[in-house]
């Protein structure tokens, strides 16, 4: 089920009226029975998946903590990473990985008899996946206690408005929260409310209006002039940024409905003056994953310069991978790795340039590098081989083709600046101002601002789009 | 407990109630601005449904109806025209935009219509960027009502949703210019023709139908006593070898309306006339409408028959 149908509108009213209507624990299980049908409602099959990871990690994280020996405890818990990896190993790298061998054997004469593999991805297995392993590995570092309440476990799991693209939140911060049966509360639903308007303002107004054109032109870049694909990448940065953030601000939103606090996955990343200062904006359940349970095992910045530089490209290869099983994810991967390398590198030189350019004007050209850098990135990101990614990136540097009367559909070009243009000024007031909290105390403005959401989304939105894009992840 | 619910409670839900309200008052308010604003727009269908802009000459089509350019048809015959054409325009839909024009407003004496608007593969849901003009026409909302209710549905809740589209930002860019100059001043370039050499074939898509819908316009015009031309407006001449049913649809659209249809799809063959595979650029336009001069299809009060068949 996606949170742009009509399907859900309906699940949404029936299962937030029966949640405030029940107390106690039958709200968890509400939420369980919930969470199980969103995600039946796409393919019911999947479901023994998530079953089997809750039970293997729910008994797991209870036998590691109690073993005694420590060669034992780190038995069980290579046990639990390799059921959840080789789940995800099969159902998303199994066809890239056999192909590669394939490929590879091939180059020496030899034709492996491996079949040919074309598994379905079951939907948010990534997210979930990630969510169970910090589970038992924090429970290995003795950082959290094991639950001894599986159906408590299991919504932790399941738990519908950020199952299928996240935010990746982390057993410590949630089993809690599960735990706790609050009254529905005005104010949080109000700001709930608010979020999710927000969120479906970003995904159905902006992002779903910039895809068509997006879309048309990587259907078949040669067509295009120099100009429609600066636009269409340029474009995509934001249909990118306002699909992911968009989906992560309808789970917030919904969550803080029902009384829960989930992590924040986005803050203004496009207003980013340096690459690590973008992994900390972007994505953050993501990047704060891999940094707590890849970056840091590895030896994070602790084991000398080079180590640090061969731990970042690592996190970020294994990163770009994560997204999907083709190598244009590892390149985007790796292209973030070169650039956070870089400024490490010339982290010195840079301190030095600074301290002749007065300082907004300073702020101003980092942010356009490294938002000019990233969208470059997202060729890769969006192309669906590196030969189409180099081709578009080739003729974005063309000399020709820059005519504004070779523009495709300049009022679609118009609505979709205008829509950038609004975002971008609400982001930087909401970011730079007090905005929530003045909206906090004032409900009935705040109510003004739900509707003039609902306004912009009605004149603005398209409602003919298909699914959120960190859904194939 | 219950007496700390109860204020609560009332208090969500008259929350509740004040954004309802501001919800379907400013819907209502701010849809009724929308709609004055679009009132006096000299866009095409805007005109349409209000009593201006008749044209002794009606054009038809999808985005190569355009093709048909105003400026050098008036000027190549010396009588007003109105295009009715539109990117992607399905038959369905054009064929209520002419039965409405017929019907509202004095009668042409001179229809020209390309036939490829004919091809199912013009996206259908294109009727839902005429939302805002349903409170015009019972036809149109008959259609929208009936191709896809739940749009139907929506469009009444919220007025606003009506104005949710590409045909209405084009009526206030038209608000206080004419939109009789649409069409490309691009010339194709190098790379573009390139790639059409290698394009895949392409198959017209339409069915019995189709032709009857084609049929029925061509007659409702006849019976209002206008003449009627179907045209097959130029591609570039390397994508032709591509359209693989041309001809047969050529046939049956003659067979099925009873009249000829001249096939222009070859007839421009300077490549700098085009602004695209598909789409005549100004300068092509003007040396297409010589062309049907040349032919006698602009000529007015001579009977279609008499016109042979040519390309």
């Amino acid at each position: 089920m996606v949170f742009n149908s009509l399907a859900f509108l309906v699940f949404a009213v029936v299962f937030l009226t029966v949640y405030f209507l029940l107390r106690g624990r039958h709200r968890l299980y509400w939420m369980l029975a919930g969470s199980y049908f969103f995600y039946g409602w796409w393919d019911v099959r999947f479901l023994g998946l998530i079953i089997l990871s809750t039970v293997v990690d729910f008994h797991l994280g209870k036998t590691i903590r109690a073993a005694a020996d420590p060669t034992r405890r780190s038995r069980w818990l290579w046990l639990s990473v390799g059921v959840n990896l080789g789940i995800l190993g099969f159902f998303k790298y199994a066809g890239f990985f056999t192909e590669g061998f394939r490929q590879l054997a091939a180059l020496f004469g030899w034709i492996p008899p491996i079949p040919f593999l074309e598994v379905v991805l079951p939907v948010g297995i990534s997210f979930y996946t990630f969510q169970t392993l910090s589970y038992t590995i924090d429970i290995y570092r003795g950082r959290m206690e094991p639950t001894r309440d599986i159906w408590c476990f299991a919504t932790f799991v399941a738990c519908w408005p950020q199952l299928v693209a996240g935010p990746i939140v982390r057993a410590a911060d949630f089993l809690p929260q599960l735990q706790r049966y609050l009254p529905a509360d005005t104010a949080r639903i109000q700001s709930g409310l608010t979020r999710i308007g927000w969120g479906f303002f970003k995904k159905v107004a902006v992002a779903d209006s910039l895809a068509p054109f997006v879309d048309q032109v990587w259907s078949a870049p040669a067509h295009f002039t120099t100009l429609n694909l600066w636009v269409a990448v340029l474009f995509y940065s934001f249909q990118l940024y306002c699909d992911f953030s968009g989906y992560s601000d309808i789970a917030i939103g919904f969550a803080r409905i029902m009384g829960y606090e989930f992590p924040e996955n986005f803050r203004t990343p496009y207003f980013s003056r340096h690459f690590s200062e973008f992994w900390t904006r972007w994505h953050i359940s993501l990047s704060s994953w891999l940094r707590d349970y890849l970056y840091i095992p590895l030896g994070g910045n602790r084991k000398g310069s080079w180590c640090t530089l061969r731990n970042l490209m690592l996190t970020m290869l294994l990163g770009g991978l994560w997204h999907g099983a083709n190598w244009t994810f590892v390149v985007w991967g790796g292209i973030h790795g070169v650039l956070l390398v870089l400024q490490r590198l010339l982290e010195g030189p840079f301190r030095l340039c600074k301290r002749y350019v007065p300082g907004p004007m300073w702020t101003g050209l980092a942010m356009l590098t490294v938002f000019l850098l990233t969208t470059l990135a997202w060729v890769f990101f969006r192309s669906p081989d590196l030969h189409t990614a180099v081709a578009i990136l080739q003729d974005l540097f063309r000399l020709d083709g820059w005519a504004p009367t070779g523009l495709m559909n300049k009022f679609i070009v118009a609505r979709g600046v205008g829509l950038i243009g609004s975002l971008l000024m609400v982001e930087a007031a909401a970011a730079y101002l007090p905005v929530g909290p003045w909206l906090s105390d004032r409900p009935f403005w705040r109510a003004f601002v739900v509707a003039a959401m609902l306004f912009a989304i009605l004149l603005f939105g398209n409602f003919a789009a298909d699914a959120f894009i960190y859904f194939q992840f | 407990m219950t007496e700390t619910i109860r204020p609560r409670g009332k208090r969500l839900l008259g929350w509740g109630v004040a954004l309802l309200s501001i919800v379907f008052v400013g819907d209502r308010v701010l849809a009724y601005a929308l709609g004055r604003l679009a009132a006096q727009s000299q866009f095409r269908y805007t005109r349409l449904y209000r009593p201006a802009g008749d044209g002794r000459m009606l054009l038809l089509g999808n985005s190569r109806g355009l093709s048909l350019f105003q400026p050098s048809l008036e000027a190549a015959t010396g009588l007003s025209t109105v295009n009715l054409s539109y990117n992607g325009l399905p038959l369905a839909l054009a064929n209520v935009l002419m039965r409405d024009y017929l019907d509202r407003h004095p009668v042409p004496d001179l229809l020209l219509m390309d036939i490829t608007m004919l091809d199912r593969q013009m996206d259908e849901r294109l009727v839902q960027q005429f939302l805002f003009l349903t409170n015009h026409s019972d036809r149109l909302r008959q259609l929208v009502r009936e191709q896809n209710p739940t749009v139907y549905f929506f469009s009444r809740l919220f007025h606003l949703y009506r104005y949710n589209s590409e045909v209405y930002y084009r009526t206030l860019y038209y608000r206080h210019r004419t939109d009789a100059d649409w069409l490309l001043d691009r010339v194709i370039t190098g790379d573009q023709l390139a790639a059409v050499r290698d394009a895949p074939p392409y198959t017209f898509e339409y069915d019995r139908e189709q032709l009857d819908m084609l049929a029925g316009m061509v007659a409702y015009a006849a019976g209002k006593g206008v003449e009627v031309r179907l045209l097959v407006n130029p591609y570039l001449p390397d994508y032709v070898s591509r359209l693989e049913n041309l001809d047969a649809m050529v046939r049956e659209v003659s067979a099925a309306c009873g009249i000829p249809v001249y096939d222009f799809s070859s007839a421009v063959t300077d490549t700098t006339g085009f602004g695209d595979y598909q789409h005549l650029n100004k300068r092509g336009a003007a040396r297409y409408v010589r062309l049907l001069q040349e032919k006698g299809l602009l000529d007015i009060s001579s009977a279609t028959s008499v016109v042979p068949p040519f390309f």
